[in-house]
């Protein structure tokens, strides 16, 4: 499913991510990784794999598309108490490979203590908005004086469609006038319900496609 | 009676003061004291109210005045703090009037630190506590010597334990009395209850041979039914009956003292609302009692009635047991009891004194209630009252008593073994899963090995037993002992702090600042939520809102719905004007099933294809059965279900053109894999997960905190449910996890009595009828959806599907 956004065409992946062809780059947001982690560190017993297998998924997508960047938009860590050695050494062997592509991440609200690890890893940290002539990227927790057309996360929007007896819960994509918000990229994140908005457009993300909800 | 033997002469104290009083002994209460002087164990069955807390102890303070010796001698244990107080204070009259040289005392959660550090010090005679307190005091290093000489215990009310992982944990704390006095003599005191037998031999374990009192009049029971004065408008659905409420209190005389019985918390707040604005003379005689009001407020309309000064009460269950209500003449029960003994128990709360006539009002809230009330009549006329089953052997309380035996004196596990042999509940138990049970608590199991905070027990060689680990888990253990699970609430207070009551956490989360609802009988505003209290202050402005509780839902018990099924298509003399519109609608509209039929209705709406049954078991049933047949049917066609259940019956709802009828065959009514299949299921694995929670916290995996700490349910829920999925994963043979699925089928589901149901209807003829309108049957279900979901479609086949329906053209 291809849309335009100030005149780019930018392309909503099923895996919860946005390809923007002409500039060869995958868009994210919210990946949590080390939900997991940060609950054991709290005493509850949970297997670690959700993250895990999310990163594989992120490395399969940066593969399949061939990004040259790969920009992050916020929250890729779930917090401060995440990082168990494992899980820092996964990622520093992660940006530490070989390849063509460039990581960027967005700091965003969740990664507030996360900073000394992160500026260990083998990956571009911006801090405020990115601003990509005429995209800006934004987490997305508060607005930024910067205008033009934002790309934004924080939110993880999903919507629930309901046919009789049958109900699914999608996350999906919200197009406003000025503004994308992209659904959450981790699989264990939660999802807040969004409200139809008169004037905005939305796509579910379904494992393999994505179709716009009509309004 | 059942043995002439000559009075035992250490009854002469009894006997005089029976006389002096003017009174003479129940031939059933002289048959229980010289039982116990016998050295007897057993169980007395009368009615509530008819004098058995005198049989029940009399008998026990003879023995004790005859030979007085020191020590810790006997205990009482009740169901309830309120009662084990009253118990206590009416037992003391007795004493200090005849200056026996007896002392009791009650020890439960109020009593304080200070005088339960003396009752070590100086033990009473015979101490009134209930079955929280026991396993409290075996938990204490001290229970060896403290408990070792207790002769005899009295279990009151042991019908409402029985059935319970309350019972269960006092069956194992016997154990374990049992295990420093062999010869203890066990006393069960019950009323209403079908399986006496089983009953005395749980109370009594399987080394003794218990000896059954019965006797005391059968209560004279007075059962009328309230009508309503326009027949044709009465509803057919509801449950909170408002439209008999002119009717209702044009009965209720304000110079009786009556109890309202309600059957949820919310209608009881509804009702007392509507009460007190059509009566507003009433204010001040009035009030209200449920298990979420604080208990000083509890307390005070507990003396209030007593005393004589309130003279109605809007209650539910919370005033079921116990507490002695003389001045109750009049009981009115709102809504089908659905249980026989529960109308009997209820009834029973008025004139409560030996002799006295029972008078119910019952207030139906449905038209199909009426033919409940009937159907209540005939069981009782017949004499046919509910079972009581044991729990089968929980885990969960297994591992909590051994928890308490390693905090306590000890754990031997030969000893537990062979205590566990001679317990009804836990003798099924395996060595295998014993062993298993000690694994857990000392290396937290294979998947739990990493984290030390389960390893609760280590393995003290020079003493040969197994002590808890350190001071710290015996304090939280302590503090988490009792099978009672805290539901999800938070405390509500003024901004003052005064505490108002408890309201459940998902009600509090949708409330804005400013919001107005009811709650206590009053009217509150939402000021703010802080530290697990939702801050109030008391206003006049209007409000809709009502907190609703979580909370099952009883269902229509098994003696009351066979009686209710023989009742359904019978004449109903005197009842024609009332039951013809009901009755005459169903069968013009379809058909009023016979007991030798089953019907199935058919029904097209814009929603989908309805299939409406009823098979009349009581809802647990009908959801297990709406599980079962909707995977049936899936099987053959599948699609997406939708359920909906109530006592009568159940609805699968599924998508447009679905050929319910075509698919149907005999099969439907196989009940060979019966398990299998529901476990099969999607939906009994989330059910399981949440039964979970309360096997987490009883076992002790999960604390659920310290008095007002800021750990909210919702927290408690995310971790519980984290641990099943670990285990799940990681130790696919863990006894918990099989035991949240058991509890689901046999506790949620009632397999055995779904499999005992669907033999029933397959045997019926099956009468189908194609609907035009819903009828009076079917009504109740589409409009009460409580649904349940069950699909085998595939993920891209749904996603078709609402594509097709939302998918904008692309």
């Amino acid at each position: 499913m291809t849309i335009e956004c100030a005149g780019e065409k930018l392309t909503l992946l099923p895996g919860r991510a946005v390809w923007w062809a002409r500039k060869e780059t995958l868009l994210l947001s919210d990946v949590h990784l080390g939900k997991a982690e940060s609950l054991q560190a709290e005493g509850f017993p949970v297997p670690s794999e959700a993250g895990e297998s999310d990163l594989a998924r992120l490395e399969a997508l940066a593969a399949r598309t061939g990004a040259r960047r790969v920009l992050i938009l916020g929250d890729f860590i779930h917090r401060h108490n995440s990082w168990t050695p494992d899980l820092l050494a996964g990622l520093q062997a992660f940006f530490d490979r070989p390849g063509e592509t460039h990581w960027h991440l967005i700091i965003g609200n969740h990664e507030r203590g996360s900073l000394p690890y992160l500026q260990r890893l083998n990956l571009n940290l911006i801090t405020g908005d990115l601003i990509d002539s005429p995209l800006t990227f934004t987490h997305g927790h508060h607005e930024g004086a910067n205008g033009g057309f934002r790309i934004k996360g924080h939110v993880h929007p999903v919507m629930t469609l309901r046919d009789g007896p049958l109900k699914m819960r999608f996350p999906v994509f919200v197009l406003g006038r000025d503004s994308l918000l992209l659904p959450s990229f981790g699989t264990w994140t939660g999802g807040a319900e969004v409200e139809k908005t008169k004037g905005h457009r939305y796509f579910a993300a379904a494992p393999t496609e994505v179709f716009e909800i009509k309004t | 009676m059942k043995k002439k033997a000559a009075p035992d002469p250490r009854l002469k104290p009894i006997d005089a003061f029976f006389t002096k009083r003017g009174w003479k002994p129940f031939p059933f209460q002289r048959e229980t004291w010289q039982a116990q002087l016998r050295g007897d164990s057993g169980l007395l069955y009368v009615p509530t109210g008819s004098g058995k807390t005198y049989a029940a102890v009399m008998g026990v303070f003879a023995d004790f005045i005859s030979k007085p010796r020191k020590g810790l001698k006997a205990l009482y244990i009740t169901p309830l703090r309120a009662l084990a107080r009253d118990i206590e204070l009416a037992l003391r009259d007795p004493i200090e009037q005849e200056k026996w040289p007896v002392k009791i005392e009650a020890r439960t959660g109020d009593t304080s630190y200070a005088i339960k550090k003396r009752q070590l010090k100086s033990p009473a005679d015979l101490l009134l506590t209930t079955p929280e307190s026991l396993a409290l005091m075996i938990s204490q290093p001290e229970a060896p010597d403290f408990l070792s000489k207790i002769e005899y215990v009295i279990l009151d009310e042991w019908h409402e334990l029985l059935s319970s992982k309350r019972g269960s944990l006092l069956e194992l704390s016997l154990s374990y009395l049992r295990t420093l006095n062999p010869d203890l003599q066990t006393w069960a005191l019950s009323a209403s209850i079908g399986n006496l037998e089983q009953a005395a031999q749980a109370a009594v374990g399987r080394a003794q041979k218990p000896y059954i009192v019965t006797g005391g009049n059968e209560r004279a029971l007075d059962v009328s039914c309230l009508l309503p004065e326009k027949l044709d408008r009465f509803p057919w659905a509801g449950h909170l009956g408002f439209s008999m409420r002119h009717e209702l209190i044009k009965e209720l005389d304000p110079e009786v003292s009556t109890l309202i019985f309600t059957n949820t918390r919310m209608q009881a707040e509804r009702w007392f609302q509507i009460i007190s604005e059509l009566k507003p003379e009433m204010e001040g005689r009035i009030a209200l009692h449920h298990s979420s009001l604080s208990r000083e407020d509890r307390e005070a309309t507990e003396e209030g009635v007593k005393s004589g000064e309130l003279k109605w009460v809007v209650c539910t269950s919370s005033l079921d047991l116990g507490v002695d209500f003389q001045p109750v003449e009049r009981v009115v029960q709102i809504g089908s009891p659905k249980m026989v003994a529960r109308m009997l128990q209820r009834a029973g709360r008025s004139a409560h004194r030996p002799g006295g006539k029972s008078r119910l009002l019952f207030v139906p809230t449905n038209a199909w209630e009426i033919l409940e009330l009937e159907a209540l009549k005939k069981a009782l006329g017949e004499g046919h009252i509910e079972n009581r089953q044991p729990m089968h052997a929980p885990k969960d309380v297994l591992i909590q008593h051994m928890t308490t035996l390693g905090c306590g004196p000890g754990l031997n596990m030969e000893e537990l073994w062979a205590a566990l042999k001679n317990t009804y509940s836990f003798n099924e138990v395996t060595r295998d899963e014993l062993n298993w049970c000690l694994r857990f608590l000392t290396t937290g199991g294979e998947a739990l090995q990493r984290y030390p905070q389960y390893h609760k027990l280590f393995y003290d060689a020079e003493q040969a037993l197994y002590l808890i680990a350190d001071k710290f888990q015996a304090k939280y253990h302590r503090m988490s002992i009792g099978t009672i699970v805290k539901r999800e609430t938070v405390g509500v207070s003024f901004m003052n702090r005064s505490r108002v009551g408890t309201i459940d956490e998902s009600f509090i989360a949708k409330l804005k600042k400013g919001d107005v609802f009811q709650f206590t009988g009053r009217k509150l505003e939402f000021v703010r939520l802080r530290d697990m209290t939702a801050y109030v202050k008391a206003t006049a402005r209007p409000s809709t809102v009502i907190p609703s509780w979580g909370g099952n839902k009883f269902p229509i018990s098994e003696t009351l719905s066979t009686a209710f099924r023989e009742v359904l298509s019978q004449p109903h003399p005197g009842l024609e004007g009332l039951l013809g519109p009901l009755l005459g609608t169903q069968a013009a509209l379809s058909q009023v099933p016979s007991a030798d039929e089953l019907l199935i209705e058919t029904f097209t709406s814009k929603e989908g294809e309805h299939l409406l049954c009823y098979p009349f078991a009581g809802s647990l049933v009908h959801e297990g059965l709406a599980q079962l047949w909707g995977l049936r049917f899936a099987g053959r066609e599948p699609a997406t279900f939708s359920f909906s259940v109530n006592d009568y019956g159940f609805e699968i709802l599924a998508h447009a053109g679905y050929p319910f009828k075509k698919l149907f065959d005999d099969d439907f009514f196989a009940h060979d894999n019966l398990q299998d299949e529901i476990a099969r299921s999607l939906h009994i694995s989330e059910m399981s997960q949440r039964q979970f929670r309360e096997i987490a916290q009883i076992s002790g995996l999960i604390f659920s905190g310290f008095p007002g700490s800021p750990k909210t349910g919702r927290q408690k829920q995310i971790s519980s449910s984290l641990l099943y999925e670990v285990f799940k994963k990681f130790e696919p043979g863990h006894l918990l996890i099989r035991q949240s699925y058991d509890e689901v089928l046999f506790s949620s589901l009632e397999v055995d009595r779904l499999h005992k149901t669907l033999e029933r209807i397959g045997r019926l003829a099956q009468k189908w009828v194609e609907l035009e309108s819903p009828s009076p049957l079917a009504f109740p279900l589409m409009v009460e959806r409580v649904a349940s979901h069950l699909s085998n479609e595939s993920l891209e086949k749904k996603v078709e599907r609402l594509k097709k329906t939302f998918g904008a053209p692309a």
